[in-house]
């Protein structure tokens, strides 16, 4: 049962998410109606799912949801601000739900009183009761009315519940009228008469055909009869003229003969064609906007597992691919080496496809933030406009997840701190509505998210001093402008006085930043005051393969990635001369290059050799030579974390099982060279 | 001292058996699973079993050469069977009412209803034809 | 059916001349001694990594652990890979390097003592009790303890961005 419900569960989660997207979009454009049937249709999805597992609770509130959309979409009501609120507070109380489906949480159980209310009022305003046999409203499939007689064999005890599931089976089919006839005027299967025989007379409108009905009836052939008969092709028992006509039938207490029954069906069809053809023209335009409407692009849903062995092989295949590529080497058979290049490109095509599959689109994003905006800009009485650049760049689904919180937290500081009010913006001459943009794009081989708002901006003096008050620097300690902002960053620095309901809640700018760090990113913040503040957080593409340069130093083998490389030059041993870690320059072809001597980065005291290679990558604009003894190959590396005990250790990203089963370790190169302050080139 | 009934279930999808039986377990009842006919057949020799709930389609042995099985056999032709199942087709539907099957089940099931008809089962209630 | 006095199984193993027990579920294996990659920049007794299975697994050395004098890796020189627990988090695994693996054993839990006083603060931590057994004195370690209070572990604070160069 957990797996079905973590299933159910998953699932369910994505449908809110769709739903509140939908939602949000109607906000916009209240009159589009493919919208409203979206959330009409998702809402009864979840409703099945929770009734089949027995979630009362949800399948309760999303039935009566679904009402309020039905009406809507059928135009007996109209979307209004209060309705979309209300929707979007419900939502929101099912995902709690989702998690708490026995309501440990009395909050829950309060809420959960609340919505139920409060959606009942609206629905008691439509006047949309339930009557005893549920008159389900149209779907979209073709059903046809069929008339049963419901005899019963023997006498039925009153309370006998076998009619009441049976009933509950055939309100499942369709939309269905159910008469109940006590007193028997028919005489049963065995001619006999009687008053206690009774019988039902029932109608019934479904798309799932006569077999599904003759199914129904087919385990209790031993209790009752059914005659079955098809009456119309349409749904009669969503017309208000059938359902009078039958009840005054029914109430005159005549035995309903068929063709009595099917003479006024087909007088009622004619009344009916006559009235659709008038409608005709303006509905088949609507009708065939909603086909077309196409919200999604082909996609197909996968699930993570699948996804993650996927990876998996790939990552168990790129290494033996590597073994393989080892072995043709050290053998020397001209076909297999052969064979053994078209698997590495083979290899390196599978592996950019499949890690691209777990890249998503930052775009997924964007709802979360609409509704936060949305809903902060409320209450704190400010006016926002959002906007998103960039949305298709794309990101592995694990750091979206990992920084969502991170980033609704900058934003909600934005809006708290950042932005000013109407009046205040006003003053200043600018348009009292804020604008926070949210840009994503690639930048080398990370992609930069950044927010920017044109609010307040940051005072750096005001960060300064609080830093001082801290203990967190030192009053004469010189910072430039940058150090300080990213002071706002060190752990204890925001407490209580600047935290607010709204951004407070334990989420500080140091846990961002760790958060960002988890994920091998790093962020920054620009600011001017009076102009606005903007936060880059830098992050990686992906995590697991690497084409890596393999080189030696001493007796480490290391691999910078090839993303990160520029050239390779080789320059003989005594021109690098200096003791020190970091290299003055390196003249190499005429230019000065500031190079990292790896040996002595790394501690490595073996038998210096006669040349060295100089690796040259580029940092921050500017080209670095790393020196190393030699370089081995050029590999597609498999990137395995180091572990919880190699925390620290930020320049590497990791480690590399090489095809003879030793161990390579993968330089992070631009954490490597952000340890060193640059050195001024003479 | 009434003792819990005991029910058999048997369907091939792991999630769905585990389901089942949770459900079943705080319903009341308790719960032996097996993961098709071939199996169920096997445990109904050691154990003793009140309902079978079994799935139409499964490998080896499916559910209606199961229900054969148990309805030929003196020692559980009287256990009664359900199946719960997608198969919707009616023609199936009358062979296994013929051989004796107590009720169809559509998934995903209505729970009042499935509980009803397992209650039926379990009480006797049928007056075989 | 329970027996008088529980017992629990333990692996023992030597550091010099001191014999020391891990419960046998904090093991999950123990290897030979294989060859080791060092990582730079690491404190003294993080040895290096290891290729286990397609995994990387860190290794340390437990004599300059528990502060006693290092010494080389004999044919007897062992790697028990241990899973730790930290913090509710995913499982960690990690190699001990340890001189000699000696025996799994059962001791009934009232064998076994409280600590004595203990002048090394480092091996104060861990050690959760003691047992005589025959001639010797064996000490029961608790791996958790070993590292928790590591500063390897402290995963609140990572280097701000500007640092100062050396």
């Amino acid at each position: 049962m957990k797996e079905y419900q973590a299933e159910f569960l998953e699932d369910a989660l994505d449908l809110l998410a769709d739903i509140e997207k939908t939602l949000l979009e109607l906000e916009n454009s209240p009159e589009q109606e493919s919208l409203v049937e979206e959330v009409f249709r998702i809402m009864h999805t979840i409703k099945g799912a929770a009734n089949m597992f027995g979630l009362e609770a949800i399948g309760n509130l999303t039935h009566q949801i679904e009402n309020i959309y039905d009406a809507i979409r059928s135009k007996q009501y109209r979307i209004t601000e209060e309705v979309l609120t209300l929707t979007l507070q419900a939502v929101d109380h099912l995902r709690n739900l989702l998690n708490d489906r026995s309501f440990k949480n009395p909050v829950n159980k309060e809420t959960h009183k609340r919505i139920e209310g409060q959606i009942g009022k609206l629905l008691s305003t439509l006047q949309l009761g339930e009557p005893t046999f549920l008159i389900q409203k149209k779907e979209y499939t073709n059903r046809i009315t069929y008339y049963l007689i419901l005899k019963p064999l023997s006498f039925i005890d009153p309370d006998d519940s076998t009619t009441a599931y049976l009933f509950s089976e055939l309100e499942e089919l369709g939309n269905c009228k159910i008469t109940e006839h006590k007193r028997g005027n028919r005489p049963n299967n065995k001619g006999e008469e009687g008053d206690f025989f009774g019988y039902w007379d029932i109608y019934l409108a479904t798309d799932q055909g006569k077999e599904a009905i003759e199914g129904l009836f087919l385990f209790v052939d031993d209790q009752f009869t059914v005659e079955i008969f098809e009456v119309a092709v349409i749904d009669l028992l969503e017309r208000e003229e059938f359902h009078e006509k039958i009840d005054e039938l029914e109430e005159k207490g005549e035995i309903l003969e068929l063709e009595s029954l099917q003479a006024y069906v087909n007088e009622l069809l004619e009344i009916i064609r006559l009235k659709e053809v008038k409608l005709l023209d303006t509905d088949t335009e609507s009708a065939s906007e909603d086909i077309i409407s196409t919200k999604k692009p082909n996609t197909l849903k996968v699930s993570r597992e699948k996804v993650d062995k996927m990876m998996n092989w790939v990552s168990e295949l790129v290494m033996m691919q590597g073994a393989l590529k080892m072995l043709a080497q050290n053998n020397k058979i001209a076909e297999l080496s052969a064979v053994a290049e078209k698997i590495d490109l083979i290899t390196g095509g599978l592996r950019n496809t499949v890690f691209s599959i777990s890249l998503v689109p930052v775009e997924v994003l964007m709802t979360h933030f609409s509704r936060l905006i949305r809903d902060l800009s409320k209450s704190l009485g400010k006016e926002v406009t959002f906007s998103m650049q960039g949305k298709d760049t794309e990101l592995d689904k694990k750091i979206i997840d990992q920084l969502t919180e991170p980033l609704l937290h900058i934003l909600r500081n934005s809006l708290d701190h950042g932005l000013e009010t109407p009046e205040e913006r006003r003053k200043a001459g600018k348009p009292p509505q804020g604008q926070i943009v949210l840009k994503a794009f690639y930048s080398g081989r990370h992609v930069v998210i950044q927010l920017e708002d044109d609010g307040r901006g940051i005072d750096v003096e005001r960060i300064r001093k609080k830093a001082e008050e801290k203990g967190l620097i030192s009053r004469d300690e010189s910072l430039s402008e940058q150090e300080i902002l990213q002071l706002i960053f060190a752990p204890g620095f925001s407490t209580a006085e600047n935290v607010t309901d709204v951004s407070g809640r334990g989420v500080g700018m140091d846990v961002v930043k760790q958060k960002v760090n988890e994920v091998k990113g790093t962020v920054a913040i620009q600011s001017e005051i009076g102009k606005g503040t903007t936060l880059s957080l830098k992050l990686p593409l992906t995590l697991s393969i690497v084409e890596g340069l393999l080189v030696q130093t001493g007796e480490l083998t290391l691999a910078i990635p090839m993303a990160a490389v520029h050239q390779c030059y080789r320059v003989k041993a005594t021109e690098v001369t200096e003791a020190k870690r970091f290299n003055a320059a390196i003249t190499v072809e005429g230019k000065q290059l500031p190079a990292l001597n790896l040996r002595e980065t790394f501690g490595i005291l073996s038998a210096v050799p006669a040349t060295y290679i100089l690796v040259s990558v580029i940092y921050q604009g500017q080209e670095f030579a790393l020196i190393v003894d030699k370089v081995i190959d050029q590999q597609q590396l498999v990137l395995k974390p180091l572990g919880a005990m190699y925390q620290q250790h930020d320049f590497l990203s990791g480690a590399s099982i090489l095809g003879d089963g030793s161990l390579a370790l993968i330089l992070d190169v631009e954490q490597l060279l952000s340890r060193f302050k640059t050195v001024s080139l003479p | 001292m009434a003792m819990k009934k005991r029910i058999l279930v048997v369907e091939d999808f792991k999630s769905i058996r585990d389901y089942l039986c949770q459900f079943l377990g705080t319903q009341g009842y308790q719960t032996l699973a097996a993961t098709d006919g071939q199996h169920a057949l096997e445990i109904l020799e050691i154990e003793k079993v009140d309902l079978i709930i079994s799935d139409f389609n499964m490998p080896k042995v499916n559910g209606m050469e199961l229900l054969n099985e148990i309805k030929k056999s003196p020692a559980f032709s009287n256990i009664p069977v359900i199946f719960l199942t997608t198969e919707k087709s009616l023609d199936k539907m009358k062979e296994a009412r013929e051989a004796g099957l107590f009720a169809w089940i559509k998934k995903p099931y209505n729970a009042p209803t499935f509980l009803a008809n397992i209650d039926r089962a379990l009480a006797n209630e049928r007056v075989s034809s | 059916m329970e027996s008088e006095s529980i017992t629990q199984t333990y692996v023992t193993f030597h550091l010099a001349e001191e014999l020391f027990a891990i419960k046998v579920f904090e093991v999950q294996e123990i290897l030979e001694m294989t060859s080791l990659t060092k990582v730079p920049e690491s404190s003294v007794f993080l040895k290096g990594i290891i290729n286990l299975r397609g995994n990387i697994l860190p290794v340390v050395d437990t004599r300059i652990k528990f502060g006693m004098e290092e010494a080389n890796y004999t044919s007897r020189t062992r790697v028990i890979v241990i899973n730790l627990k930290l913090n509710n988090k995913q499982p960690l695994l990690l190699g001990l390097i340890v001189d000699a693996v000696t025996d799994v054993i059962e001791l009934p839990e009232d064998s076994i003592l409280p600590p004595p006083e203990i002048n090394d603060l480092k091996k104060a931590a861990y050690v959760t009790g003691i047992v005589k057994r025959e001639q010797n004195f064996l000490m029961i370690l608790n791996t958790t303890k070993i590292f928790s209070t590591d500063e390897t572990f402290q995963i609140s604070t990572l280097a701000p961005e500007a640092q100062v160069a050396e």
